[in-house]
């Protein structure tokens, strides 16, 4: 690492690595992480807020030291609205437990206008138990069933419609080789954000839908950079090996993969612990994403790459001559921008 | 320095004025965001310059600068946000049985007898004739009554008519139109500053109230439908059997005793119209009467009644209508006042007159379609005023609140169509101020952590970055204020993501430049090579965001609407900014300094 102010270079000039020796322990990590997920997703269950189960939602803010989930759950039972389910948020940045969301579910055959009152009748009796100078009705919810079921499913069509579109881009704009990867990058980060926001029991909310097409958004982002730059190695070096030149196009692309991530990590984590509430779930959300999202585009989207032409190449497929294509594209003039070393052995 | 911006060429002009131009528009637009809101200037109330903001700044601020603002979501500022649904579909129906109901008055002075309409879920209208020979004179009655049904096919003695798609389609629009407009007129006559109320699907409409917190008293007084009638009660079953028919009907629909609601008496009514229990021109209706328990209130009982199944007069014609108080028979009590126009005036006369002469002389006001109260008539009143009384159901001073709201609905008119809450929020003051502060602050953060590493990463062409940077902040922002964008929490969580992901085309830019000079370029060539290769990296990683941002439009949540625009205009902005305008600069100091970068 070159270290002088204003030009520091994580990764020395014509620094190549490896990358792809390590893809079956890689390709493992992955299956398993995603099967994780999956496995988390199906037996804990996706935790969905209101937004698309239905029911009301209070946020409070309670002043008095040392009242916990329990002495709320108390509350909520003296009250006699039925089930009332108490849960901490918006604590890790401050580590302190002093706001609380109250969950109500719509009762069955009743109409939804009967949670409104139960919401009335608890906020009562947790002000009258714990003073009313005490507590802060942040925001109350109310979501109907029908509409929530809609959102669940405008939801998934959403992210499902995004990856299509991507899909659809990444196949015209370079070639069928890459395209798989992308997508299956895609819902690899999909799936391992999922997984660890259902594993810490963070609610699924619209503002979750955004967080995870951002993902999506960001996650492309990132494998259509190291992709361009194999394209661009390919025109370059037709004749060199994919393995090779997937392996150079990481190494050369590296120093912008580490600052952007680490710009963008930054960030999210200034909200994760600043932003308190819904941004929280939010930024960690985005911030798993990324992290996945940076890591995928290595080792999820390029040895798929390298999968893919294995495939296409024994169904009898062949790469248009590089060579045409390059000089169609570039100037007569064009200098490589990089002159690659021989690999050793 | 001298001569130091000469011989650019036109290009670095073009360039240079452009950019210059955004930073323009960029300041523009976003400045007024900051000068507060211009309703709540002090403003001149006398002489020529009524109007004008008393202070010089302010009048300023008012005639130079565009006055579009970035509006605060409600999770900013605090507030309600109310999703209504409106049911269309009872109105249409509601309408076509109105019409049939005509038709058939008509018809039947002609001597064409009728009986049993039915209007089915998908509108198609049947009724059975007489004499099916008439058909073609009938169809011509209902024709005039109604644009919505078109005459079908008569099968034995069922005459049917089909609705016509697009004329339901139209109609159905302009009731979403109507109740739009009835509820922004109660909103202005509540008196709430801003307030947004804007239609969302086909029919659903959002309704947004900034700083308001009475959740229940807002959800009163904007999902009052205040469909209110006047119809004569009947005398031809007596009042004491009509308890034993209505349970009668709820063991046959196995409809619960406890359901009182008008949906369900509707159906159980139109059971004993069928069976022949009661008259087809009748209807059945209960007196609900409440009392107050706690914070809500408890149904005590029900009257029912047995009134017309149309009625002659209704709500829209009432003149005025205000909440007075009444000690009419020695009981003091809160009352809405009514004053009919002359038309509406004439109809209570003659309806009035009709009652004083038909047993039980009675008539009934009806708000939604609950009978509010039965009154006695002795004889005409033809003054054109009545009087709604508002119940034991709660305390006086609630009552007296209650009244006046009644009295805003019914004077700002009726929904054409029932509304029912499907979503609601509340946010309450505080915690709007606070998550402003929040994502002040986070943002703010953020800025300063991506600014000192890119300086310490990339030195001057870091700092040029930073400038894009922060030009690009300005510009999604100055986009925001002209598009009269909402700004909500996440649309903040969208900012710091895009500054954070902004500096990302120049750290391309520059290390393509970068690995331009260790090719062997001298530093003005690797910097136009750097810029040219890089576009098309650019182009693509831009798009296919934009493809994730362009769904996220489109999926039509309105809190994420907010974060998908700010996305949006965010890589536009960022493409424009982390390209162009640190091309201009950076060629400037390739071209004009000395100042060396990545050597």
């Amino acid at each position: 690492m070159k270290f002088r102010f204003g030009n520091v270079e994580f990764f020395p000039p014509h620094w190549s690595f490896d990358f792809m020796k390590f893809k079956k322990i890689s390709i493992g990590i992955s299956v398993l992480l995603s099967v994780l997920s999956l496995v988390i997703i199906a037996t804990k269950g996706v935790n969905y807020s209101i937004d698309f189960l239905g029911g009301a939602e209070i946020a409070l803010s309670v002043k008095k030291q040392g009242v916990g989930r329990d002495d709320l759950e108390k509350v909520a039972e003296d009250a006699g609205v039925g089930d009332v389910e108490v849960t901490t948020y918006g604590n890790l940045g401050t580590s302190a437990d002093s706001e609380f969301l109250m969950r109500l579910q719509h009762e069955k055959d009743k109409p939804d206008a009967e949670t409104a009152k139960r919401v009335e009748i608890l906020v009562a009796k947790v002000k009258a138990t714990l003073g009313a100078e005490n507590v802060e009705v942040k925001s109350v919810a109310n979501i109907s069933g029908k509409i929530g079921a809609e959102e669940e499913r405008k939801g998934y069509l959403a992210l499902l419609l995004a990856c299509v579109g991507i899909l659809i881009y990444i196949g015209f704009r370079f070639d069928p080789r890459f395209a798989p990867g992308a997508v299956l990058c895609l819902a690899h980060d999909v799936l391992i954000a999922l997984g660890f926001m259902t594993l810490m029991g963070r609610p699924f909310s619209t503002a979750s839908i955004a967080a995870f097409l951002t993902i999506v958004g960001y996650s492309i982002n990132d494998t259509v950079i190291v992709y361009d730059r194999i394209r661009e190695t390919q025109l370059i070096h037709p004749r060199q090996d994919i393995t090779t030149t997937i392996n150079n196009s990481i190494s050369q692309t590296m120093n912008r993969t580490v600052l952007t991530a680490s710009t963008g990590l930054f960030g999210l984590l200034v909200l994760v612990l600043l932003g308190g509430g819904a941004i929280e779930d939010f930024a960690l959300t985005m911030l798993v994403g990324i992290l996945v999202g940076t890591y995928s585009s290595i080792y999820v989207a390029a040895p798929l790459t390298i999968v893919m032409e294995g495939w296409l190449r024994k169904m009898g497929w062949e790469p248009k001559d590089p060579s045409l294509k390059a000089k169609a594209l570039k100037d007569p003039n064009f200098i490589p921008p990089v002159v690659l070393k021989k690999r050793k052995g | 320095m001298k001569g130091s911006f000469t011989n650019l060429p036109i290009l670095w002009w073009v360039k240079a004025a452009l950019t210059l131009l955004a930073l323009l528009f960029g300041v523009l637009f976003t400045l007024p965001t900051f000068f507060g809101d211009p309703a709540t200037w002090p403003r001149v109330e006398e002489g020529p310059d009524k109007g004008q903001p008393v202070g010089a700044f302010h009048r300023f601020v008012e005639s130079t600068l565009p006055s579009s603002r970035i509006n605060l979501g409600l999770d900013l500022k605090g507030g309600l946000h109310l999703l209504f649904e409106v049911d269309v579909e009872q109105s249409v129906k509601d309408s076509l049985s109105r019409a049939m109901s005509r038709a058939r008055d008509l018809a039947d002075k002609d001597g064409i007898k009728t009986s049993d309409v039915k209007v089915a879920a998908d509108y198609t209208t049947t009724v059975v004739l007489a004499d099916p020979s008439k058909k073609e004179a009938f169809a011509k009655h209902v024709t005039d009554q109604t644009y919505l049904l078109a005459a079908g096919d008569v099968t034995g003695n069922v005459f049917s008519f089909s609705p016509s798609r697009t004329r339901i389609d139209e109609y159905e629009a302009q009731i979403l139109t109507q109740a739009i407009n009835t509820i922004r007129n109660r909103i202005d006559q509540f008196g709430v500053a801003e307030p947004n109320i804007f239609q969302q699907g086909a029919s659903r409409i959002v309704v947004q109230l900034p700083g308001s917190q009475d959740l229940e008293r807002a959800k009163q007084l904007i999902g009052n439908t205040a469909q209110l009638d006047f119809r004569m009660v009947l005398g031809d079953v007596p009042q004491v059997e009509l308890d034993g028919l209505l349970k009668e009907a709820r063991t046959a629909l196995s409809v619960p005793e406890d359901d009182t609601t008008p949906a369900a008496v509707r159906k159980l009514s139109e059971w004993l119209r069928e069976q022949k229990k009661i008259p087809t021109t009748a209807t059945v209706m209960l007196q609900r009467n409440f009392e107050k328990e706690g914070v809500t209130s408890k149904l005590v009982g029900t009257v029912p009644y047995l009134v017309e199944a149309q009625a002659k007069l209704t709500g829209d014609l009432l003149d005025s209508a205000s909440a007075e108080q009444s000690a009419e028979n020695f009981i003091p009590q809160t009352v809405v006042a009514m004053n009919f126009g002359p038309q509406g005036g004439k109809l209570f006369g003659d309806l009035t007159t009709e009652a004083s002469k038909k047993a039980p002389n009675q008539i009934a006001i009806i708000l939604d379609d609950n009978i509010n109260s039965a009154p006695s008539v002795n004889g005409p009143i033809l003054g054109g005023k009545a009087t709604i009384t508002m119940g034991r159901r709660s305390s006086p001073e609630v009552q007296a609140q209650e009244a006046q709201d009644l009295a805003l609905v019914l004077r700002s008119g009726a929904l054409p169509a029932a509304v029912k809450v499907v979503e609601e929020r509340q946010v309450g003051p505080s915690e709007g101020a606070e998550n402003i502060r929040k994502g002040v602050v986070s943002s703010g953060i953020a800025a300063v952590i991506v600014v000192v590493f890119m300086l310490f990463v990339y030195g001057v062409s870091g700092m040029v970055a930073n400038v894009a940077m922060l030009l690009n902040v300005l510009l999604i922002l100055a986009f925001m204020a002209a598009f009269g964008a909402t700004l909500t929490l996440p649309g903040i969580a969208g900012i710091v993501l895009t500054m954070a992901v902004a500096v990302d085309g120049n750290v391309i830019i520059n290390e393509r430049i970068r690995e331009e000079v260790r090719a062997g370029n001298t530093s003005k060539v690797a910097f136009y090579k750097g810029y040219n290769h890089s576009f098309g990296t650019l182009v693509d990683a831009h798009i296919t965001s934009a493809v994730a941002a362009f769904v996220l439009l489109l999926y039509g949540n309105p809190a994420v609407k907010g974060f998908a625009v700010t996305l949006m205009v965010g890589i536009v902005a960022t493409l424009f900014t982390s390209y162009y305008v640190t091309e201009v600069i950076g060629q400037w100091l390739v071209e004009k300094t000395r100042i060396r970068r990545f050597m």
